[in-house]
């Protein structure tokens, strides 16, 4: 390229055209012409081996029977055996329990309390920094920190002597009691979330629908079910769904706490699906046992997103 | 201008206030709404932070004075030589933190890499069947899926090709758990990218490839920084895969390490403590330093983990 | 020299065709404006050229060059957008300079350069500026900056005064037409605004749904329309259309034969001979406002008036056909007033109203436009 430095006469260089064959150039044409799939085939490739395809051996794990000598098939029969597997209906009751209760706590705490900060709380806070950290540990450290404060004679026995004279609670080791500890751990760890979801959604209602329904003569109580909680509801219906299909798969907090006793008490769905496959050794039940948590997941997802006629991701 | 209209008022100009009304309106006057408000919020926070608090002050604690009727609130003896303690003990403690330190920082780069690619590709090119409007959503409705049901046939599979207790099938499988997550994070990023910038650019001299790197990378830095902390931190605290797929101790992570220490009868309290520390000490580092993409993340329900 | 030739270029995304039959030479040098409402494909013509949309058929030859399938990046076209496309994360000097800082050009030589474009461009005190902090008018000359500084084969601009109010609107204008006239580099220009083709170009393309509707210097285009839609389209306000019988010179709205009934210039009826039913097009300009009755005119009613300083727009009802007219504001006239409208016969247009085309021959309408544009002004 010819160096022309005189501003004023400025003219074109020769249209210069594709005369580059090298080999590199060649290259890069070639993956600027094939770009829009060598970048989504790693994401696809890696997906699809990891999460379909195992998805696809687990529904034909569901119908095997695995004897000392390989694998039979038996149809149905996996599914048929859990009907009248009495650990795992107890697991079904532990988990529905565990899932009612933490979620409908969480949303309630956390919803309530959204409320009260609004509007009279700066809008992003130190708070909101504070209250993530029970977020983003790890479940395994929570269920340790838990262990501590349920520890015979530790801090929540103090707490409650008044309660209980003195006496140690048993709180992971009474059967009637370890279930609701566990969900006193979930409600610790994710009432967060549901306060800062909804504490965001509660901001993004514009001042000037609410300003109108003022206009309009609306009362506080008119305009909390008018104007904000259809507002809401969409929002409120995501971190329901986020919340449930969490909690259903919940794993970690009760194998550290309990590791699903004492006597079941606590035993959901997971931690008698790894009991069965990893220490009974009996993949095809396990297995049919996890086909039907993720049915069960689909449905409780599907009808709630049916239910309030939301759109995922909009 | 013919005809008349009426223009009286059809009620009263000024309406008495209701008695709640007036109540709300004399406690807001008074400031002690705004007292109970801040009230309720430092309640929520104490209930919030206590049982870490609890937990990293019990690293400093003796084995009497962790468990004393009625508890010491403050640890004034403080114990430093019970983190020295802990890796005199257990020196494996230190395979294990190598061991996560590893799998994270390989998992965060490629799944942010892999990922954030996917993402650009599917905002920017138009695919056969609408897939780029497809393929992310089935991307993003694995994260729901249950983990627990792939996880038979994952162990089957990693057997099979010998991935089982290796740091690489952690790798591969906190990858495949990651992607998603960082696909969608991504996309919004990309959207805000305007198309023309990249035509621009490509006009310029660059290839679209080139483009991608030189030009909208370094303005989604934000996004990339983000979606990397929260797959090292989901990473770094995974629990489940790594129980059932690194069972012995040359692949052993730190959550399955601490793991370890309620297994036995009885509970090494002291030891648990530091380990537990020190296991989400990392944590908080990177949490405080994406503090406002996390808020932002997590207020937008985009993470469910 | 650089010549640009699109050869029955078609671009179609599925079942919809956004261009099709596209056809154009543009000569060295020249300043062509691709102008057509929204939607009408001249961006997509546009962007063939620069390689960004890929021709689903046709050929685009650069010189000659076949050039249709070559990368963008090859093609040493320079582009400015709409938005401008600024780099944001870059400031005002790398902007301008990376165009060469992609093609390696080395360091002084490109610092020459960008100091060279923003002495034209007179923005030498923003070069460390970042993007971000500057105004429209300023990312506007950084975009021409970044476009000009590699000396492109053809330069093109997708709407680059769109996003700038009214008044630096005009004076970009007159920049732009300077900078491209010094240069003398082969240019095409998308806009929507008329007023601004007609203004920059040497040459006008109007488009409408994918075609090519007109190709024609500006005066061509203007008092030459081939068809009623760049009659309408090209002009302010836009040309009154009447459907009106015909005989003889005997001119009726079919709406509003009473009220619209004029009669014809024998040298203006020749051009309609044989045509007995027409779409009338007359632009706003082309009337004589009257308040007192007048012959051979179109009698109508007042129905607003909007002053423009020394003229004013006056909607006018001709029983049912409303008609826009310019006049001047010398005439006083309201809501509700009786108006007598006469036709400058000579600058009326012809359509078939079927086809839309323009009924009567060219040639002649040359002629008659150029004698009678001085004659029309007087009355």
């Amino acid at each position: 390229m010819a160096t022309d430095t005189d501003s004023e006469t400025v003219t074109p260089d020769v249209a210069q055209f594709s005369t580059d064959t090298s080999s590199r150039e060649e290259a890069l044409l070639w993956v600027d012409d094939h770009l829009k799939w060598l970048m989504t085939i790693p994401a696809v490739l890696i997906l699809f081996s990891l999460t379909f395809y195992p998805l696809l051996r687990a529904l034909q794990f569901s119908t095997q029977s695995y004897l000392p000598t390989g694998t039979v098939f038996v149809g149905v029969e996996n599914y048929v055996q859990l009907l009248s597997d009495g650990a795992f209906l107890n697991s079904l009751v532990v988990t529905a329990k565990f899932v009612g209760i933490a979620v409908g706590v969480e949303f309630i705490l956390g919803f309530a309390m959204a409320l009260v900060l609004n509007k009279k709380i700066k809008v992003r806070g130190l708070w909101q920094t504070l209250i993530l950290i029970p977020m983003i540990l790890s479940p395994t450290v929570i269920g340790l920190i838990w262990r501590l404060m349920y520890a015979p004679n530790g801090l929540l026995d103090f707490i409650a002597a008044p309660l209980t004279g003195g006496a140690n609670v048993g709180w992971i080791s009474e059967t009637s009691v370890a279930l609701y500890s566990v969900i006193l751990t979930d409600i610790w760890q994710w009432t967060p979330l549901v306060v800062l979801v909804l504490f965001a959604g509660l901001q993004s209602v514009p001042d000037d629908i609410s300003e109108a329904a003022v206009m309009d003569g609306a009362s506080r109580r008119q305009r909390f079910m008018h104007i904000t909680l259809p507002y809401l509801k969409s929002l409120i219906v995501l971190i329901l769904i986020i919340r449930l299909v969490d909690a259903l798969r919940v794993f970690a907090k009760v194998f550290i706490l309990t590791r699903g006793g004492p006597s079941d008490a606590t035993n959901v769905i997971s931690m008698e699906m790894y009991r069965t496959a990893f220490r009974f050794n009996n993949f095809g039940e396990a297995s049919a046992m996890a086909v039907s948590l993720l049915v069960l997941v689909l449905i409780l997802a599907m009808s709630f997103v049916n239910i309030a006629n939301v759109e995922f991701g909009s | 201008m013919t005809t008349k209209q009426d223009t009286s008022v059809d009620a009263m100009p000024y309406t008495e206030p209701s008695g709640l009304e007036k109540i709300h309106e004399r406690l807001t006057e008074t400031g002690l709404t705004k007292a109970g408000v801040y009230g309720a919020l430092a309640l929520f926070l104490v209930w919030t932070l206590f049982p870490v608090y609890w937990l990293v002050t019990a690293t400093l604690k003796t084995r009497e004075t962790l468990l004393s009727f009625p508890p010491q609130w403050i640890p004034l003896d403080a114990q430093f030589g019970n983190y020295a303690r802990l890796f005199a003990e257990r020196p494996e403690f230190v395979t294990f933190i190598t061991n996560s330190v590893i799998v994270t920082v390989v998992t965060t780069i490629v799944a942010t890499t892999i990922g954030a690619m996917a993402a650009y590709a599917f905002v920017t090119f138009d695919y056969p069947y609408n897939l780029d409007f497809h393929l992310p959503f089935y991307i993003l409705s694995t994260r729901f899926m249950p983990p627990i049901v792939t996880i038979i046939p994952l162990f089957v599979i990693f057997r099979g090709f010998g991935l089982v207790n290796t740091l690489r099938g952690l790798i591969l499988v906190y990858t495949m758990f990651n992607i998603p997550f960082a696909v969608w994070m991504m996309k919004g990023f990309f959207e805000e990218v305007p198309e023309s910038l990249i035509e621009s650019a490509m006009i310029d001299g660059h290839t679209h490839l080139g483009a991608f790197f030189k030009i909208v990378l370094p303005l989604v830095k934000p996004g990339l920084i983000a979606s990397a902390i929260f797959t090292t931190i989901i990473t770094w605290n995974e629990l489940l895969f790594a129980v059932i797929l690194a069972q012995s101790s040359q692949a052993i992570t730190v959550p399955v390490g601490l793991a370890s220490f309620v297994t036995k009868f009885s509970v090494q309290w002291i030891n648990m403590s530091v380990a537990a520390t020190i296991a989400l000490a990392p944590v908080l580092l990177f949490a405080f330093m994406a503090r406002q993409q996390l808020v932002r993340g997590f207020s937008m329900g985009a993470v469910g983990k | 020299m650089v010549t640009v030739e699109y050869e029955s270029v078609k671009k179609a995304y599925g079942e919809t065709i956004a261009i099709e039959d596209i056809d154009l030479e543009v000569d060295d040098g020249e300043f062509t404006i691709l102008l057509g409402p929204s939607g009408c494909g001249k961006t997509t013509t546009l962007r063939c050229l620069a390689g960004l949309t890929e021709p689903t058929s046709g050929t685009i030859t650069l010189d000659g060059h076949d050039v249709t399938n070559v990368h963008p990046k090859n093609r040493n076209i320079a582009m400015v957008f709409q938005n401008f496309a600024l780099y944001p994360h870059m400031t005002v000097r790398e902007n301008i300079g990376y165009p060469l800082k992609v093609a390696d050009v080395g360091k002084e030589e490109r610092e020459n350069r960008i100091e060279q474009v923003a002495e034209t461009l007179e923005i030498p005190e923003l070069l460390d500026r970042d993007i971000a902090n500057l105004s429209g008018g300023q990312q506007q000359r950084v975009a021409l900056g970044r476009a000009i500084i590699r000396r492109p084969a053809v330069f093109l601009m997708d709407e680059p005064l769109a996003n700038l109010d009214a008044k630096l609107k005009i004076s970009m204008r007159s920049r732009i037409k300077v900078l491209q006239r010094e240069m003398d580099i082969t240019t095409l220009y998308v806009t929507h605004d008329q007023e601004e083709a007609m203004s920059l170009g040497d040459k006008l393309v109007v488009m409408d749904k994918g075609h090519i509707q007109q190709i024609g210097t500006p005066d061509e285009v203007y008092h030459q329309p081939v068809n009623q839609f760049v009659a309408g389209f090209i002009g302010s306000p836009s040309m009154n259309f009447v459907e009106v019988s015909h005989s003889d010179g005997q001119i009726q709205a079919e709406n509003a034969p009473e009220d619209f009934d004029v009669t014809l210039d024998d040298a203006v009826v020749k051009r309609y001979s044989g045509t007995d039913e027409m779409t009338l097009g007359v632009r706003p300009q082309y009337f004589s406002i009257h308040t007192e009755e007048t012959a051979n005119a179109v009698e109508a009613e007042v129905e607003v008036t909007e002053p423009q300083g020394d003229e004013q727009i006056v909607e006018v009802a001709a029983g049912d056909v409303s008609l826009t007219v310019v006049a001047p504001s010398t005439i006083d006239t309201t809501r509700g007033d009786t108006v007598w409208l006469t036709l400058e016969d000579e600058l009326v247009h012809g359509f078939d109203p079927e086809t839309g085309d323009r009924i009567g021959d060219p040639e002649e309408m040359v002629a008659t436009t150029r004698a009678s544009s001085s004659a029309g002004s007087q009355s």
